[in-house]
């Protein structure tokens, strides 16, 4: 078994709206190891990102993480202080964001971004920063790496920033990759192209990948393994295989029929009835029993635990569970 | 870029050009004789009119005007009616003075209040943004001669700390600085609040971006996100302001130097509107105009330092 | 395709917007095709590729470059649009100035082959320079007068082409004042009818009124039926004037205006031209406003179009309000309904946007959009900030909704999935020119230009196991300020021959139904 990178246990964190606490996490766990690619999938207002955020210890200022724990390679990071998590950040751990035209500083040349964090991390002088930040500008796929070095964020195109985005992350060779919705905002094309990179570089280097991402075809195309969130509970998690050939809980398969496959025939797709609770909306039992087609009163009153149906395949649904029985 | 600027320059010549139109043409409507004025009050009807040819006041207005040009190009701004002086060499005497106020207020403002606006964001609903932010709405509604007066009376008269009045050193000698503080201030309160608010939303905004957001996630001191990376973003609204203030802060040092006696070109030009003495009037006007006009391609320059999107792409 | 009704024609739409002097964005370039009524038409590309500046000229937000926009939604007859009576008082002005062209260009001819002939007479090698410099003199002036010609000869046929939009191959007729004359009756009789149809619009909304109050009054619906006799006999009167012009004077006494104007092939041409449709880009600005509820959109953001401190019901109202001369009492039926229509509760007319869903914000987007019952309607990238769950319900309405109202969509997105599981035909476009055309089926069971073969090679699957890194395409899309000579695409192509980089290919169709626009395929044809 390959190490484990990333373990998340029991995670609850809560936004104050009002001079409230709504919880959008609820009790998250998983692990990432080393060469793994998770894929963290949900629709809008499912957590995911706030987890991204949460491990980073990026939240806003409204977000606070009640309990739970979050290990990097062992080391507990929920006891740190500010200033110990803030020299974990962009070392051990870095991030890609959804939106590649706004995440890189307008102002400063590309060279100055891609070598400031190995400089300050690895203790670079400038000469070796500069000759590590253009070797992984050429992993990356770029081409002309000395030319790209001098210029402006505003002169490159969409998809070029997000791979020297992905090369000013890998350069600082973190364990562990959280990617945000990286090829969101992409044309299918350069999706493609920046999915291929990820890929490749995922077997040059021993890092652990947190991706996340909605959409499900892209999940197919990078996952190993794949975490599924709803309104901020966990319902299901397992490896890439089994969740596409054997997904167990209503919300998984609902999600899979919604989709409009190229390859499916027809017009197939099924929508999931009702609406996505806001989280400030009060829910008993399972969260997703009032858009469930098969919700028994047992779901309406009981939080259902979670289950392991095969070895890596867990399930969080009474129903599942009862057939088991 | 180049090409850039020298169209700002040609633009400006342009801007100059129709300053001074505007600024002829309101003079020549204006009621009084220039004629009667230069004669002084013994003169006869004769010599009067001698005088009106003598000055080319009875050609018709168009043509007045292109005489007015013509000169101008000579840097030649006319005589002073009443003190019989070239303007120009009585200009550049006052000039300085009132540059070293402007000047010296200047400094206060962006110095004082660029940094008070990052710390009060960077603060946020903090006590000393709380503070800063209410002290800086006071400065902006007080009147500067108001506070002029009452910095004179606690400083110069009760305490008598500082000088009450006149500026005749450079602010940067000891005896110019010690003259400068007074005035300076309080030519400086309204422009300083502005820069404090507009600095702490700048700031604010530039907080929240993503590029701020990655630079956080690669780990860096807060130091180096702030002085790094936000700072310059930041300042991109704040030349703007820069620019304007200025025009602002020539048009408050007029009121300034007659609190404070000073001997600028803002106390010239109101002796000259108290005297009809025109061309006094005409040539102030346009001095400050063509200031604010060089002020405000100053700024466009500094936009191409600071922005490269507008140096590269011109 | 047959027996389907046109409803919307592009011919050689182009939209530039100009950046500076001398430069501009080549947004769309030279678009050509067919929305047929009830269809389901989708438009595909990558971001930039022109397909929402195309959605936006269509619907006459953006004012075209050239080329035309012809709707066959209403007829000429109903809407009356001010250019045709324009361009049928300049008639005769385009019959004549082409024949004075004509003439002109004759005269030229003749005089180049006078000096033809004295050219011929000098000794054919020209001993003395004097000779060899008359000789070279001559020759220049000949081919002088050959351009002058040949230029009148294409202002004559600009001309006859402008004419021919107006009545066609007639504009050749001898008899063309009495052409005009049947237009004119025609044009006045359609004034009379639009004149009627505004009574007739009066009288519907008072009967709608009586309806809502739960009355009946026979006699205003006598009054209604007669109103709507008397448009009926304008709009047939006008219709019968243009037939008869065309049945009595179509293909007789035909003008030798030019040397072609005899020729079948070219007179087929011109009643090629001939515009039976409403020239969009060609109407006044009210014309438009009156035609724009039967043309509607709905934008991506619905959060954005929303007036935040507008209740639903008050937005969805206010469309009426602008447009319908209703009672409050009607409208708030009307919106009523229209939220049973789209699926939301009818509480929903007193809350404001906040409270909404993204869905259902979209909910009321439709329900905006299809509150003057309109034709056809732009959906811009419309369920692509939605989450799966949701986007596939409001996929559902809006395909019951084109079923329940006969709606026409023009369905721009750049998701492969969705527009091959929600349209009928698919148009795939890059750097605003058209790449293929075909039914939804046909496109991606064989998918013939590059372009969409690497577009459809890259979609994500939702398959596990091996992905192709096949026809992954290098690079960006190239900037459409300068778009690559030839065809668009072949500076990505996998398959760019000699001929790619020199030519643009036109869409050929290569199978029934299914056009193409590459070199690959035209090298088959000749």
């Amino acid at each position: 078994m390959a190490k484990a990178v990333l373990e998340v246990r029991n995670l609850v964190a809560t936004f104050r709206i009002d001079k409230k606490e709504y919880p959008v996490l609820r009790d998250i766990s998983f692990t990432v190891h080393e060469n793994e690619t998770v894929c963290m999938v949900g629709e809008s207002g499912c957590g995911k990102s706030v987890t991204t955020l949460t491990i980073m210890d990026l939240l806003p200022s409204n977000g606070r993480v009640v309990s739970g724990s979050i290990k990097l390679n062992g080391q507990e990071l929920t006891t740190l202080t500010r200033k110990e998590r803030n020299a974990l950040r962009g070392k051990r751990m870095g991030m890609i964001f959804q939106e590649p035209m706004t995440a890189l500083n307008p102002l400063l040349t590309i060279g100055r971004q891609l070598t400031e964090g190995l400089r300050l991390h690895q203790g670079m002088t400038k000469k070796q920063a500069y000759d590590t930040a253009v070797e992984y500008l050429e992993k990356v796929g770029i081409a002309n790496p000395q030319d790209r070095m001098k210029q402006y964020p505003f002169q490159l195109s969409g998809g070029l920033r997000q791979r020297i985005m992905i090369a000013m992350v890998m350069a600082v060779q973190p364990s562990l990759l959280i990617a945000d919705e990286p090829t969101t905002a992409l044309d299918v094309t350069i999706q493609k192209q920046v999915l291929v990179l990820l890929n490749k570089l995922k077997k040059d280097v021993s890092t652990g990948v947190l991706f996340i991402t909605h959409d499900l075809g892209v999940v197919a195309e990078i996952a190993d393994r794949v975490v599924i969130l709803y309104a901020g509970c966990k319902v299901e998690e397992g490896a890439i295989g089994e969740i596409f050939s054997n997904p167990q809980h209503p919300y998984t398969i609902g999600l899979m029929k919604a989709v409009p496959d190229v390859e499916a025939e027809e017009f197939d797709i099924q929508p999931i009835p009702g609406v996505f609770p806001n989280i400030t909306e009060e829910i008993g039992g399972c969260r997703f029993h009032p858009r469930c087609p098969y919700a028994t009163d047992r779901c309406r009153s009981e939080l259902p635990q979670e289950i392991e149906i095969s070895p890596g395949h867990t399930v969080s649904c009474h129903l599942v569970k009862e057939a088991q029985e | 870029m180049a090409r850039s600027i020298c169209k700002r320059i040609a633009l400006m010549f342009l801007l100059l050009i129709g300053m001074s139109f505007l600024v002829f043409a309101s003079l020549y409507i204006a009621p009084g004789d220039p004629a009667s004025m230069v004669a002084g009050p013994s003169a006869t009807e004769e010599d009067i009119a001698n005088i009106r040819v003598s000055l080319g006041l009875d050609k018709p207005f168009l043509v007045q005007y292109f005489m007015y040009l013509k000169r101008l190009v000579h840097l030649d701004l006319g005589m002073s009616y009443t003190s019989r002086q070239p303007i120009l060499s009585e200009l550049l005497v006052r000039l300085p003075h009132t540059l070293n106020l402007a000047c010296a207020a200047m400094i206060i403002s962006v110095f004082l209040g660029v940094p008070a606006g990052i710390l009060t964001a960077l603060h946020k609903d903090s006590f000393i943004d709380n503070f800063l932010t209410t002290s800086s709405l006071i400065l902006l509604s007080i009147p500067n001669f108001l506070l002029g007066v009452i910095l004179m009376y606690f400083f110069g008269v009760k305490f008598k700390l500082l000088p009450v009045g006149g500026m005749e050193h450079f602010f940067w000698t000891p005896e110019g600085f010690r003259e400068a503080i007074l005035p300076a201030f309080a030519l400086a309160t309204g422009t300083m609040a502005s820069f404090i608010r507009l600095g702490r939303s700048a700031m604010l905004d530039v907080m929240q971006t993503d590029y701020i957001r990655t630079a956080k996630s690669k780990g860096l001191k807060r130091g180096a996100i702030i002085f790094g990376h936000a700072f310059r973003n930041a300042l991109i609204p704040l030349v703007t302001q820069f620019g304007t203030s200025f025009g602002g802060l020539l048009g408050g040092a007029i009121i300034t130097e007659q609190v404070f006696v000073i001997n600028g070109i803002g106390t010239y030009l109101i002796n000259g509107i108290r005297n009809y003495n025109y061309p006094v009037v005409q040539s102030t006007v346009l001095l400050i105009a063509a200031m604010f006009i060089l002020i405000n391609l100053i700024v466009d320059i500094l936009y191409c330092v600071i922005d490269p999107r507008i140096k590269l792409q011109g | 395709m047959s027996g389907k009704q046109p409803l919307l024609e592009l011919k050689k739409l182009k939209k530039y917007f100009p950046v500076r002097r001398g430069v501009s964005i080549k947004a769309v370039e030279d678009v050509t095709f067919t929305i047929y009524e009830g269809e389901k038409f989708g438009v595909v590309g990558e971001s930039g590729c022109g397909k929402s500046t195309l959605g936006r000229v269509i619907l006459q937000l953006y004012q075209q470059t050239s080329g035309a926009a012809i709707y066959y939604g209403r007829t000429l007859e109903e809407i009356g649009p001010q250019y045709l009576s324009h361009e049928i008082s300049k008639l005769m002005e385009y019959q004549t100035k082409a024949n004075e062209f004509y003439q002109k260009s004759l005269k030229l001819d003749a005089k180049a082959e006078a000096i033809r002939k004295e050219k011929d007479a000098l000794s054919p090698l020209g001993t003395t320079n004097r000779e060899v410099l008359k000789e070279i003199r001559l020759s220049k002036k000949i081919s002088d007068l050959e351009f002058q010609s040949l230029e009148l000869r294409k202002d004559a046929s600009r001309h006859l082409r402008e004419g021919s939009r107006t009545v066609g191959s007639l504009i050749l007729c001898k008899d063309l004042p009495k052409v005009k004359e049947l237009f004119e009756q025609s044009a006045r009789e359609t004034a009379m009818a639009t004149v009627a149809n505004r009574a007739l619009k009066t009288l519907e909304h008072q009967s709608e009124q009586l309806a809502v109050e739960g009355k009946q009054d026979a006699s205003l619906e006598k009054k209604i039926e007669a109103a709507r006799a008397r448009v009926q006999k304008h709009v047939d009167a006008a219709r019968q004037y243009r037939q008869k012009a065309w049945d009595d004077y179509h293909g007789k006494d035909i003008l030798p205006l030019t040397e072609r104007t005899l020729d079948p092939e070219y007179q087929k041409k011109l009643d090629g031209n001939y515009e039976t449709g409403i020239n969009l880009g060609k109407l006044t600005r009210s014309e438009m406003r009156g035609l724009r509820r039967d043309m509607q959109m709905i934008f991506q953001d619905p959060a954005a179009s929303l007036d935040p401190r507008q209740t639903v019901g008050k937005s969805i109202e206010e469309i009426l309000v602008i447009n319908e001369d209703l009672s409050a009492e009607v409208r708030k039926e009307r919106v009523m309904n229209l939220l049973d229509e789209v699926g939301l509760k009818r509480e929903h007319y007193y809350v404001y946007p906040h409270t909404l869903s993204g869905g259902q914000k979209q909910r009321v987007g439709i329900a905006r959009a299809i509150a003057l019952n309109p034709k056809f309607v732009v959906l811009d990238e419309c369920v692509s900030a939605l989450d799966v769950s949701v986007q596939a319900q409001i996929l559902q309405l809006l395909n019951e909704l084109s079923k329940e109202k006969d709606l026409t969509y023009f369905f721009i997105t750049h998701d492969l999935g969705v527009v091959k599981h929600f349209c009928d035909r698919i148009v795939v476009m890059y750097l605003g020119n058209v790449c293929e055309i075909a039914e939804s089926k046909d496109l991606f069971h064989n998918p013939m230009h590059p372009y969409t073969q690497s577009l459809l090679a890259v979609v994500p699957r939702m398959r596990v196991g091996e992905h192709s890194t096949e026809f992954v395409l290098e690079g960006d899309v190239p900037s459409a300020i300068h778009p690559p000579k030839g065809c668009p695409f072949h500076t990505r192509c996998s398959r760019c021959m000699e001929i790619c980089s020199q030519e643009k290919p036109k869409p050929i169709e290569n199978e029934p139904g299914h056009f193409v626009a590459c070199h690959l395929y035209s090298k088959q044809e000749s």
